[in-house]
């Protein structure tokens, strides 16, 4: 385990270094969170700005949402996304045939393609989600309790599961098809859940929540955070966070076979 | 006389070389096209609920589902994916190639965009059936709504993709344009009529959208079609149109020439 953790360490420093080696990407980042940010907080105020509650949620409850989007996306694009991002794709590990040194190391494979980038300017918009959070939660006049936090975060670690589970389910997909353009498929779900799932129709609800389980990834810890959320969904979340990653761990075996390397 | 024979022939000859290309990738087309309509589906859904506990902005339900349907085909027949192609293209120095060619590089653009459509389009026009059957969107047909449409759509699709290209070539200069291109791509989003139709924007924002030229890529042929506008609010609408297509043509006529001279190949 020590282990493990020293190797983490190490991703974590060369991803640094490698990061750090193109300043002018940095600007260019800085613009995509501010335009996220915008994006997200404009089609919540003008929703509002033409209706007072929606499925019964009201303003800051909705707000608290966004907050939970963004920060589930920050957290993906710190480790999970850059790390598995990497295998697909024109230009990928797969496609020209770099994955050869991936299998090569002497590590198990999947702890590999998992965790070996980081992206650390990631973090600010970590911070910033966070900010949102902090004035939903102001506006909403509700004090944070420990046990409310400790439920959110338990719902938070159910949501990064299922995102990880699903991101190495399309990862995946690579070795069948390589150009599947995997972050794209994954970014159109997951607009989804900048809204709760209440507001879609019966048919889309039930297909988001348990087959593209977008309102686990973002309804549910919002609904932690802003009040009630029944002790049975995190349950239900619970075990289809953990059927998800068995299923995807297992997909992944599976499609590693089929690798045969490219050129020579 | 010959010389504009022989530039639609090659321009035909480049739209059919990028058509098989992508024809052989389609499932890659389709899935783009399935993230591009993935954006106005969920604004779809979350203005006919707020429609359901009350008409917003003289909009009702049935009202909202046909002007989200239109987006989605709007969108996908105006959307310039050369804009991207383009920026990269420069970075790497394949621009090179284009140059060499005996037509201008916006002919590789334009065939870029054409094939993208002419695959892209038939995918998005089955959904949109599809979801139009299940969704019942409200819809009156009416002649001159539908002319002054396909009028509006044409403009917008010169519009939007002028502006997109000129954008692009910014890349001559600074060999990135990506920063530039996701501003636009947001201005376009909350001003375009993407995230609601224009006349439900609050106050000044609404201001804005009138003028600026976003409107007039998405929005406004929808508005038209629907049947939204007054005639005088149709009239001002096609004037900022064709203000803000002569306003971009001219931009690209000034940066394309400055650009040029600026341009270093990179790679070999």
């Amino acid at each position: 385990m020590g282990y493990y953790v020293r190797l983490i360490r190490l991703f974590i420093q060369t991803s640094f270094q490698r990061e750090t080696a193109f300043r002018a990407n940095f600007a260019i980042n800085l613009l995509n969170t501010a335009l996220t940010l915008i994006a997200g907080l404009a089609g919540v105020t003008i929703l509002f700005s033409q209706v007072e509650t929606i499925q019964g949620w009201t303003f800051p409850q909705a707000l608290a949402l966004v907050g939970v989007y963004l920060l589930v996306g920050a957290l993906r694009d710190v480790c999970i996304g850059p790390s598995l991002e990497s295998l697909g794709g024109l230009g990928g590990e797969v496609f020209g045939g770099a994955f050869d040194f991936t299998l090569l190391k002497p590590l198990p494979t999947q702890f590999l393609v998992s965790f070996r980038s980081w992206r650390l300017w990631a973090l600010g918009d970590l911070l910033l989600s966070l900010v949102v959070l902090g004035v939903a939660l102001a506006r909403l006049g509700q004090a944070l309790t420990l046990p409310g936090l400790a439920v959110f975060l338990v719902a938070l670690l159910i949501s990064m599961t299922i995102v990880y589970a699903v991101l190495l389910l399309l990862a995946s997909g690579v070795f069948w098809y390589r150009g599947v353009p995997l972050a794209w498929i994954f970014d159109s779900l997951i607009q989804m859940g900048r809204y709760p799932v209440g507001i879609y129709p019966g048919w889309l609800r039930l297909l988001l929540t348990w087959v593209v389980p977008v309102g686990f990834i973002t309804t549910v810890p919002a609904q932690a955070l802003t009040g009630q959320v029944p002790a049975l969904t995190l349950l239900g979340g619970a075990a289809l966070a953990a059927g998800l990653l068995v299923l995807a761990s297992a997909f992944l075996r599976l499609s590693l076979r089929r690798y045969s390397s490219a050129s020579s | 006389m010959t010389l504009q024979r022989m530039n639609l022939r090659g321009g035909w000859a480049l739209v059919r070389k990028s058509l098989f290309r992508y024809m052989a990738g389609r499932g890659f087309f389709w899935t783009l096209a399935l993230g591009w309509m993935m954006g106005p589906l969920v604004y779809m859904f979350v203005w006919t609920t707020a429609a359901r506990q009350g008409a917003a902005g003289g909009f009702a339900r049935g009202d909202f589902v046909l002007y989200y349907l239109c987006l989605i085909l709007v969108n996908q027949f105006t959307y310039p994916v050369s804009n991207w192609t383009v920026g990269d293209i420069i970075r790497v120095g394949g621009f090179s190639a284009w140059l060499l060619r005996p037509l201008p590089p916006i002919y590789e653009a334009i065939a870029t965009d054409v094939a993208t459509k002419m695959v892209c389009m038939p995918f998005s026009l089955a959904v949109v059936a599809v979801l139009g059957l299940v969704l019942r969107p409200t819809f009156v047909f009416s002649w001159p709504a539908a002319l002054a449409f396909v009028l509006a759509l044409l403009l917008a699709l010169a519009l939007r993709f002028t502006l997109a290209y000129v954008l692009a070539l910014v890349a001559l200069w600074s060999q990135r344009a990506d920063a530039l291109l996701g501003l636009n791509d947001t201005f376009l989003f909350l001003l375009g009529g993407q995230v609601a139709p224009t006349a439900l924007l609050p106050g000044v924002l609404h201001g804005i959208a009138t003028v600026l030229p976003y409107r007039y890529m998405i929005g406004f042929p929808i508005e038209l079609l629907m049947g939204r506008l007054s005639r005088a609010e149709m009239v001002v609408g096609f004037a900022w149109q064709v203000g803000w297509l002569a306003a971009a043509v001219l931009l690209h006529q000034f940066v394309w020439r400055r650009g040029i001279r600026r341009y270093v190949a990179v790679g070999g």
